[in-house]
């Protein structure tokens, strides 16, 4: 039981604590040296060539993006964002907030880029609109969303539970693409590749920090 | 212990750690560095956790031991030798600063554990490697000390 004496102690510790909760888990990861980890180093290469083609800097995608540091977006994509919850019954409204859309430019493995712009949800979620293709919202925790279209795969993986996305093809090959890792409220890893019209990814998979399956999903892709 | 485990804890103490780091390591910078340091440490051994202690306190001596890695890159000092605790911004309150000066570092390092970190006696016992008994009886008198000499202080100012 705290008496006079502890309590004066602790409110005037506590009128010196620093309140800042400045916590960073995917850091924390990273530093461990996770899948994660190598696969920044994928991303550093492929950036580093990606700079020797087109004389841009991609450092640092290094680093996992601090969402609320990034570039927000236009007016015209909020006003889209905003229309996701026009006329829908409130059951079915995603909760975005679309007056906190960010834009991220996501690197490819040969170090092209594609921009996504990224909200977060009231419950935890995100929605998201790669531009030029496809978007939509996705709840709180979901470990893998993606899209297909054309031979162009996005997506986005939870940072909780995958640290490396495979797209496995029928020849047995596989590929995979670097994240760009977005920071809370999103907390999830984006990414996209472009195959071959003639041969499509059959499976996405999503494995943890030990390599194992998270999560697999097929692609219903017609001939 | 899981990784889910770890994450529990950084999530749950993270504020906590890194303010009572600030007191080995001077600067707010360096104890965000050891705390993300000495998780990602946990993480990498965490087979090593022999749940001989509470976690939280098998965490926070990685966390102390990095810390002071940083700041004397020398990992073999034994960890009380090495310590010397300060208030940080010491202006702030200067009567508190005062008072803390007259305990000797290993009560100031219990008392910032105590009210910075939120460890209970336990886990400050497991954290500093002594005895429950010894964390409570350096507490009562440190505080007893603290309280002391802050009314001697609010006297004479």
């Amino acid at each position: 039981m705290m008496d006079a004496g502890d309590r004066l102690l602790a409110e005037r510790f506590a009128a010196l604590a620093d309140p800042l909760d400045d916590s960073d888990w995917l850091d924390v990861r990273r530093r461990a040296g996770d899948r994660r980890g190598r696969t920044w180093l994928v991303v550093a290469i492929a950036a580093a060539l990606a700079a020797l083609v087109v004389g841009s800097a991609f450092a640092y995608y290094a680093d996992v993006i601090d969402f609320f540091g990034a570039e927000k977006a236009p007016r015209e994509t909020v006003e889209f964002f905003e229309s996701f919850a026009t006329g829908v019954h409130s059951d079915f409204d995603p909760g975005g907030i679309p007056g906190e859309t960010r834009r991220f430019e996501v690197t490819g493995l040969n170090g092209e880029q594609r921009t996504v712009f990224v909200a977060p949800t009231k419950t935890g979620g995100h929605c998201h609109f790669w531009e030029r293709f496809s978007g939509g919202c996705v709840r709180a925790g979901m470990p893998l969303e993606f899209s297909y279209g054309r031979g162009l795969v996005t997506g986005s993986v939870n940072a909780r539970d995958g640290a490396s996305v495979e797209l496995r093809y029928p020849d047995g090959s596989v590929v995979e693409p670097p994240i760009t890792w977005i920071s809370p409220p999103i907390e999830r890893g984006f990414f996209f590749h472009m195959s071959t019209e003639q041969q499509a990814p059959t499976a996405i998979v999503v494995l943890d920090d030990d390599g194992e399956v998270v999560t697999e999903q097929q692609l219903a892709v017609g001939p | 212990v899981s990784r889910d485990d770890i994450e529990r804890v950084y999530r749950e103490r993270y504020v906590g750690f890194r303010n009572a780091l600030v007191t080995v390591t001077g600067s707010s910078d360096a104890a965000r560095d050891a705390v993300q340091e000495a998780f990602a440490r946990a993480l990498r051994n965490a087979d090593q956790f022999r749940g001989e202690a509470p976690l939280e306190a098998w965490i926070f001596r990685i966390a102390l031991r990095t810390a002071l890695e940083a700041r004397q890159a020398n990992s073999e000092v034994p960890l009380h030798d090495a310590l010397d605790p300060t208030l940080p911004e010491p202006d702030r309150d200067p009567q508190l600063a005062a008072a803390l000066r007259e305990l000797s570092p290993r009560r100031r390092l219990i008392v910032f554990l105590r009210y910075f970190a939120d460890l209970s006696y336990s886990e400050i016992a497991a954290a500093c490697e002594i005895s429950e008994g010894t964390v409570a009886a350096s507490l009562a008198q440190a505080k007893s000390a603290l309280l002391e000499a802050l009314e001697r202080n609010e006297v004479t100012t």
